[in-house]
């Protein structure tokens, strides 16, 4: 039987919400531990997925989708505890205010919400652009370019994974750091001001210092260099795909047009050298 | 253990924060709707087109004061962002202070690359900015012009001031990377991250993605830029926009910044190499290893004087990696201005930015 992360004291059905702290810290271990499940389940979906759709043809990861369901139930539980959680939090927020502000109610439970903070996260800005790609049915029949393209989705989606436990991580120790902080410290007095405002701003100074120590770790440079290199790989798998499509139908492919390029970059250069030549001698000349 | 009221909010504070949001939030819905395209303006002083090629572009500015300094003086911008930074708007621009204090100002505008730009090189850029000072020295009938070089911009300026010593007769830095391995002598937090980003990448890394693109994409730069200042990065269109809401002043000077830092052009890709691999990674500029069309750039060829401008909160180029060049320029005139503000707060911040151009301006007006 599944253990509870979070302390009986703690959880939402718990009249008054007596322990607030021992919760939120229960709540970001929690969390960190649904994500792992979650990303260890979508490693053996993805190799099951790829089995049953290549049958005998060699992709990278291959395992059973049982696994990956198995995670995903518990992973679905521990976020539905986590959101509780957070609600009942929030709640009590208005609760202890007199009543919940438009602000807590707006921006408070998103201030604190492990995947507001992911969605928000701005590293992910750029390598979403940079997955962005053609569907699995746009690839038709072209087995080995199709082969190539999932393959290298399917590395895509593991190192992007990797990089979010190592992200959740990091939202997790800026969790309990808020939350001791909070209770103890010269902090303690300025957030005890009732200030939801001083309370944001408190949490917007740990998880910054969190996440700036965490960018220098080995572990957040290396996910992010295999996720750079993922998506890079993608790409250019996909990009072989349309090539074959182009010399198909006789488009212009992107070796091609690339090829143009560089031509047109030569001859401006000659065209440049050929110009000062010229201004050169007639300077020359008077 | 903490005590269930860690959390509690005071009802009167809470209602009086609700209050003032609401009536910001109120302020802020007719602001949106009152703001019109055109009151979000940036790069607005007077300037005229006079050369072209490719997709770069030399401007001219229109005197606003009577001439101080005789030489004139060319502003080149990097290529990661654009050089309407420094005349983001009237009361926050070099540009306009430069002109104030009787400077002569050109500008390099490098355009828009994108993937048909992708075999364009370092070399190629300092045969642009060979092209725009030979222009403006013709204009002028002298021989050598003063360069103000911006970040990359600073570098091109600095090759070329390497390069060509008898074309520049003064050159001013500001917030430009000369050792680009500088930022390991401080450990301030959050400091030199593309530095570290940068250098755990592979060689072989940079050459694939340029491979994939074609170019460094602009938003792909922008996307390493927030990833410095994490949660201001996420809190900047909630908590920051709800700060600036109820004042128009304030709200168009956050929407003017962020015309700026949506307007991010691609890298083109072998430029983005040399600038990655070579610089960043290798540090070839600074040991002398750096080449520009199999020219090695010798730092101590650099004989003009030189003012090389830092932000002392500059998180991107950490001002060590600015002031390594001090003992590797050639020049007996070299000086140093380290200025309040971070590596865009130099130019828009209130202090900072009027330092800036009265000291860039007083320095050429010595040395004119």
């Amino acid at each position: 039987m599944e253990r509870s992360a979070v302390p009986p004291e703690s959880r939402p059905e718990s009249s008054g919400f007596p322990n607030a702290l021992g919760a939120f810290q229960a709540f970001g271990d929690m969390w960190a531990r649904g994500s792992q499940a979650f990303f260890e389940g979508q490693q053996k979906w993805l190799g099951d997925l790829a089995k049953a759709t290549f049958g005998e043809h060699k992709i990278a990861a291959q395992a059973d989708t049982s696994g990956f369901k198995a995670a995903q139930e518990a992973y679905s539980a521990a976020l539905n505890k986590a959101m509780s959680l957070s609600a009942a939090l929030m709640k009590n927020f208005g609760a202890a205010s007199g009543g919940a502000t438009e602000a807590e109610t707006s921006f408070l439970p998103k201030m604190f919400d492990p995947q507001a903070w992911w969605a928000a996260a701005p590293n992910l800005e750029g390598v979403a652009r940079l997955q962005e790609g053609p569907q699995l049915a746009d690839v038709g029949q072209v087995e080995r370019k199709f082969a190539a393209v999932y393959s290298a989705m399917v590395t895509l989606r593991q190192r992007s994974l990797e990089h979010q436990m190592v992200m959740t991580n990091a939202w997790t120790r800026a969790a309990n750091k808020f939350m001791t902080r909070l209770g103890t410290g010269a902090d303690a007095a300025k957030a005890f001001s009732g200030s939801w405002r001083d309370l944001s701003s408190l949490w917007i100074q740990v998880a910054n210092d969190e996440l700036i120590a965490t960018q220098r770790t080995e572990e957040y440079l290396a996910s992010q260099r295999n996720l750079l290199k993922a998506s890079t790989e993608l790409r250019i798998a996909q990009q072989e795909l349309a090539a074959f499509y182009s010399e198909m139908f006789g488009i212009p492919t992107r070796v091609e047009i690339d090829d143009v390029h560089k031509t047109l970059t030569d001859l401006r250069r000659e065209v440049r050298a050929l110009k000062r030549s010229k201004s050169g001698n007639e300077d020359a000349h008077g | 253990m903490a005590e269930t009221s860690t959390f509690a909010l005071d009802p009167a504070r809470a209602f009086a924060e609700a209050k003032g949001f609401s009536e910001r939030l109120a302020q802020g819905t007719k602001l949106f709707g009152e703001v019109k395209d055109e009151d979000v303006q940036i790069a607005t002083t007077p300037k005229d087109e006079i050369w072209h090629q490719d997709k770069v572009t030399l401007y001219h500015y229109r005197p606003l004061a009577e001439r101080n300094v005789q030489t004139p003086v060319l502003i080149a911008y990097g290529l990661v962002g654009r050089y309407t930074m420094v005349d983001l708007q009237e009361d926050r621009s070099l540009v306009r202070n430069l002109l104030n204090f009787g400077v002569d100002l050109y500008v390099v505008d490098w355009g828009n690359p994108n993937r048909a730009d992708r075999y364009v090189t370092l070399e190629d850029y300092d045969t642009y900015l060979d092209e725009c000072v030979d222009v403006i020295a013709r204009r002028h009938g002298i021989e050598r012009i003063n360069l103000l070089g911006i970040c990359e911009g600073g570098v091109f300026t600095t090759c070329y001031a390497a390069l060509h010593p008898e074309k520049v007769r003064n050159m001013a830095l500001t917030i430009t990377p000369i050792d680009f391995h500088a930022d390991k002598l401080s450990d301030r937090p959050g400091h030199g991250f593309i530095n570290v980003w940068t250098r755990s990448l592979e060689a072989e890394d940079v050459d694939r993605m340029i491979d994939a693109y074609g170019v460094l994409p602009g938003e792909f730069m922008g996307s390493v830029f927030s990833m410095m200042t994490p949660m201001r990065s996420m809190t900047k269109y909630n908590l920051d926009l709800l700060d600036v809401v109820d004042d128009r002043k304030k709200f168009l000077n956050f929407l003017r910044m962020e015309k700026w830092i949506a307007d991010r052009p691609h890298h083109p890709g072998e430029a983005a190499k040399q600038w990655l691999k070579d610089l960043y990674q290798e540090n070839k500029l600074v040991d002398g290893t750096f080449e520009l069309g199999g020219r090695p750039v010798d730092l101590k060829n650099i004989t003009c004087p030189v003012l090389n401008v830092y932000a002392k909160d500059d998180h991107i180029i950490p001002p060590a990696t600015s002031k390594a060049l001090a003992s590797k320029v050639g020049s007996s005139d070299y000086s140093e201005l380290g200025l309040p503000g971070g590596h865009v707060g130099v130019f828009v911040g209130g202090k900072a930015q009027a330092l800036l151009g009265s000291g860039i301006a007083d320095w050429l007006a010595k040395r004119d």
